[in-house]
């Protein structure tokens, strides 16, 4: 019945209109009949009934969804009234927008990465093992660990292998050397056909690969996998198995989407079952109930009991000589620090959205003090408090639902972008996009947005003090309390920032560190030149003379090149990331040569003349000569390993053993260290040697170019290949190539970092301004006295200085503690924060401060440029 | 905080009692025969002997109330004064309704009634 009332009300309310006017007649008829005048009649009347017009009011009301109709008025009063400020409802919407945004988007990423679980049952009992330092581990040794600890349902075994493919679509493909339980341990099963048999030993490896779902559908599909074989370094492989479709596996390196998983051993080049080839990374499920602290426990102890009894394999300082850390699998498929630096990335989003919110209601405060006047009237007119903060709760609503649609479309371009961020190399970040969860996210930030900056910037200003406000009066001696409030929210505003420019000023320093540090050799105009001649035409079959002949060979060839001022070859170059370690001991530590372990220093094959290429130092001694040949070898060793063997003794003429050489060897010089390992890490001990000695199957050639190296690289391939047509190259870049690189994540993290600073200052920068604009225009009146009275302009500029950087010093302060803080909490993700932490600090600060200063000073000076008389009449 | 309803008396927690004798009373107007708004009113003042004085900015919305619960219908016709009126008519539920509230009045008119005579006899609680 009400409904029907509601459409029909216009009706309604001409009839009661109608009415109204019948009962007032009806009733001056009345009035006349006991003898009042006409004129009296009506006003007796009128009086009695009271205002016709509240009573069609009361009545109409009656008749409508009241407060449906009050919001929807309130609504559209609430748009008027911010179209006609339109600077700030861009402003407001924009900062938003930005905040949410940003917010929104590392959230989707979040969820995406870490939140949603792998597509394997029980994903919370997949873990990783991790030997350490090297992280890998060998067959035989992963074979105990399950035989002497309990707490694993299954380990199984995983390895990289790049061979030649051959499929019926073509060549190539991603290839995985896998246990024989690998699949059964991630939970996973063949779809066709069936898994295969393996027992870890290269003489029984049968021929015979899994394929995974997707590229199955692509060979044509179907459940017939008859006589479907693929080719593998020129081998023939049966298809026994194929996944099911859905199955994804994702991870780093071998494991980023497979396409076929073959049997471990099945590579012939690579020995399986030897304890000491530790190639192999490590895939485990944990039984029930077992949680990881307990596993490292048992895994622990299952170590201990292997070192006992093969103490020359996992004794000491060896590679075993720790115990294995677990990880749990998820933290290996989307790499070790990913978790955390989205948190990090979460908690800046955090602070740049409160620092949008601060400034928001700032701008609101300012913003409703101007209004005053307005709310006034209406407060007079009978609204009360209530209905005031409804209103201004809608205003506020319309400008964060603005915010949060602009925002969510700043998020899907974010999110966009990180997807396609090379350098990101986070496997599951595909996952993400704007879900049903990240919008009930944004919902939710948007609603505690709303509820801060109006509670925020709304308390006085709803119980005016009518009488002034209605009068205009009462702006110059406006609330301290409202004044403080808004200095409060700028400093915060101020130390926030600092913060954050504080963080990406460190990351813009570790990069540059990263890539200026003194490295040990010159890296620039460095070409790298990997070849691999195994099984090519220039060395059918291993032999020794034949290989060292060749890389000689090419070696001088490349040399005759124009633009090519020395040439040299290295098994590794340096920042390669090569651990090449063999038994080791030297005639200063005898005792260690009773019991040789597999031990630090790394060894590198070398050609001679190596070191003046790469721009090593010389230190004592001589380079190799051609003349150096087996019969009494001879090495290098660096400062490194000279100090450690023979500390305050020149290492020239020592006797070191490796196992290498199998044999000893006579050190004939000391060179400067180098980062052999990679940028971060320190030069370690390094042991140089002839490669005439062991000449390795893949070599990297360093060339010296005149200039730019780029141009040069089809010159040395072109080169290369003119005598041996198949041979296969590798590793083909410039050293800064590989420099930038290394440093590719840690680019991507400042460059985002960066953004972040420079939003967060441009936004305290605009804050402290709109703040100080009108702070300024409060006291024009003061400023008017003052110049009257004798103060100079310069003079008043300056005591505007004094008095508000006060608190913009404050709060600088305040953020140059918590970055300190905040900086360390960071240190291990920031390189070199020792040596840079203080020029960063101060120079934040400086960043700070005098963008702050000039917006200060701007509006003091338009203040006092004003004319004095216009100041002085002014309200 | 403070602020104003504006309800059909102007809220009071007496003159609450009020609304609801005010419908009461209209009901029982009606019952006589219909009758538009102005005579309703003067008959409500001249059966009390002007005790009740009907405040008449309250009587169209409650007629409006009425008229939404079916308590009463109400069409356009001619006054005495031969000038056009809105006459209200009580309609079966609304003669159940007046039932409902005569039946509810006169209880409680009883049930204070007691309290009051109780009132100038001992004050002793008995046990």
């Amino acid at each position: 019945m009400r409904l029907s009332r509601y459409f029909l009300r216009r009706r309604w309310d001409e009839e009661r209109a109608g009415e109204i006017k019948a009962h007032l007649a009806h009733e001056i008829d009345d009035n006349l009949e006991r003898g009042m005048t006409a004129e009296e009649a009506r006003r007796h009347a009128y009086i009695r009934l009271g205002n016709p017009a509240r009573i069609r009011e009361q009545i109409w009301t009656m008749n409508s969804f009241s407060g449906l109709e009050t919001f929807a008025r309130d609504l559209r009063y609430a748009c008027r009234q911010l179209a006609r400020s339109r600077w700030f409802t861009l402003t407001a919407i924009l900062t938003l927008g930005v905040g949410i945004g940003s917010i929104a988007a590392i959230f989707a990423a979040l969820d995406a990465v870490t939140l949603e679980p792998l597509p394997f049952p029980q994903p919370d009992r997949l873990v990783a093992i991790r030997t350490v330092p090297n992280d890998t581990a060998s067959i035989p040794t992963i074979q105990d660990w399950q035989r002497r600890s309990s707490s694993f349902q299954s380990i199984a075994a995983y390895r990289n292998w790049s061979p030649e493919v051959h499929t019926p679509l073509g060549s190539g493909g991603r290839v995985i050397e896998i246990s024989q339980n690998f699949l059964s341990t991630l939970g996973t099963s063949v779809e066709v056909g069936q898994d295969f048999v393996q027992t870890g030993n290269e003489r029984d490896c049968l021929q015979q690969v899994v394929l995974s779902g997707r590229l199955w559908k692509q060979f044509g599909g179907g459940a017939d996998l008859a006589g479907t074989t693929i080719e593998l370094d020129r081998r023939t492989f049966r298809v026994a198995g194929v996944l099911p479709v859905v199955q994804t596996i994702e991870g780093p390196y071998a494991l980023n989407h497979p396409d076929i998983f073959v049997p471990i051993g099945c590579d012939p080049n690579v020995r399986v079952a030897e304890r000491g080839d530790t190639d192999f990374l490590v895939l485990g499920r944990l039984r029930q109930g077992i949680s990881i602290g307990a596993a490292t426990a048992d895994i622990a102890h299952a170590a201990a009991t292997l070192q006992k009894d093969y103490p020359h394999m996992y004794g000491g300082t060896g590679i075993y000589g720790r115990p294995p850390k677990i990880l749990p699998w998820l933290t290996v498929v989307t790499g070790t620090s990913t978790g955390p630096s989205l948190l990090v990335a979460f908690g800046a989003c955090g602070l740049l959205l409160l620092i949008a919110c601060a400034n928001l209601a700032n701008l609101m405060l300012a913003r409703n003090v101007r209004r005053r006047h307005e709310f006034a009237v209406r407060a007079t007119l009978g609204a009360n408090a209530r209905q005031l903060l409804r209103q201004v709760l809608i205003e506020n609503a319309i400008l964060v639902i603005a915010g949060s649609l602009t925002g969510v479309l700043l998020a899907n371009g974010v999110i966009r972008l990180l997807r396609e961020a090379r350098a990101l190399r986070v496997p599951r970040l595909d996952h993400a996009y704007v879900s049903v969860p990240v919008l009930l996210f944004v919902v939710s930030v948007a609603c505690m947005v709303v509820i801060f900056v109006t509670f925020l910037s709304a308390r006085r200003t709803l119980r005016p003090a009518l009488l002034r406000d209605l009068a205009g009066h009462g702006r110059a001696s406006e609330g301290g309390s409202l004044r403080r409030t808004g200095r409060i929210l700028v400093a915060a505003q101020i130390a926030v920032s600092t913060v954050l420019v504080a963080c990406a000023s460190w990351m813009v320093a570790s990069v540059y560190t990263l890539l200026h540090q003194p490295l040990g050799f010159s890296p620039d105009n460095l070409l790298m030149v990997g070849v691999d001649i195994q099984h090519s035409s220039a060395l059918p079959a291993y032999n020794a003379v034949q290989a060292a002949s060749f890389y000689r060979a090419t070696v001088d060839a490349l040399g005759y090149l124009p633009g090519i001022t020395s040439v040299a070859a290295t098994k590794n170059p340096p920042l390669g990331s090569a651990i090449n370690q063999y038994d080791f001991c030297s005639d200063g530590h005898l005792d260690q040569c009773a019991n040789p372990t597999v031990i630090a220093p790394d060894s590198y094959d070398i050609t001679s003349g190596y070191f003046n290429t790469v721009g090593q130092s010389l230190l004592k001694g001589r380079d190799f000569t051609d003349a150096d040949n087996a019969g009494s070898p001879v090495v290098i060793v660096n400062q490194v390993l000279a100090e450690r063997e023979w500390p305050g003794m020149s290492a020239i003429g020592h006797r070191i053993r490796t196992g290498e050489l199998n044999g000893w060897a006579t050190v004939v010089g000391v060179v400067g260290n180098v980062r052999s390992y990679s940028l971060e890490a320190a030069p370690g001990p390094d042991l140089y040697l002839p490669m005439t000695y062991a000449p390795p199957t893949h070599m990297v050639f360093l060339l010296r170019t005149a200039g730019d190296p780029s141009p040069y690289m089809e010159m040395v391939r072109r080169l290369i290949q003119s005598q041996h047509r198949d041979l296969l190259f590798y590793h083909l870049r410039t050293m800064r190539q590989e420099m930038n690189s290394e440093v590719e994540l840690r680019s991507f993290l400042m460059q985002v970092a960066a953004v972040f600073g420079v939003l967060s200052l441009a936004l305290s920068i605009l804050g402290v301004y709109g703040l100080l604009a009108y702070e300024v225009s409060l006291r024009r009146k003061e400023v008017g006295i003052r110049i009257a009275l004798g103060s100079s302009r310069p003079e008043i500029v300056r005591l505007v200085l004094r008095q508000e950087s006060r608190w913009v010093l404050a709060g600088a302060a305040i953020g140059l503690i918590a970055a300190t803080v905040s900086g360390y909490a960071l240190r291990s993700q920031i390189y070199g924060v020792r040596e840079n932490s203080l020029t960063v600090l101060g120079a934040s600060l400086v960043l700070l401060m005098i963008p702050a200063l000039i917006a200060i000073a701007v509006p003091a000076r338009q203040v006092a440029h004003s004319d004095s008389l216009l100041a002085l009449r002014t309200e | 905080m403070f602020y104003r309803r504006y309800e059909l008396a102007r809220s009071n927690k007496e003159q609450e009692l009020l609304l609801g004798t005010l419908d009461m009373l209209i009901l029982r107007t009606l019952q006589l025969g219909p009758a538009h708004g102005h005579t309703i009113a003067h008959v409500i003042e001249h059966t009390s002997d002007e005790v009740l004085q009907v405040e008449q900015g309250s009587l169209y919305p409650a007629l409006h109330r009425l008229e939404d619960r079916g308590w009463v219908s109400s069409s356009w016709g001619l006054s005495e004064n031969n000038r056009r009126a809105r006459f209200y008519k009580l309609t079966r539920a609304g003669r159940k309704q007046l039932t409902v509230e005569t039946n509810r009045w006169q209880s409680m008119v009883q049930a204070i009634g007691s309290v009051l005579s109780h009132a100038g006899k001992s004050r002793e609680v008995r046990g």
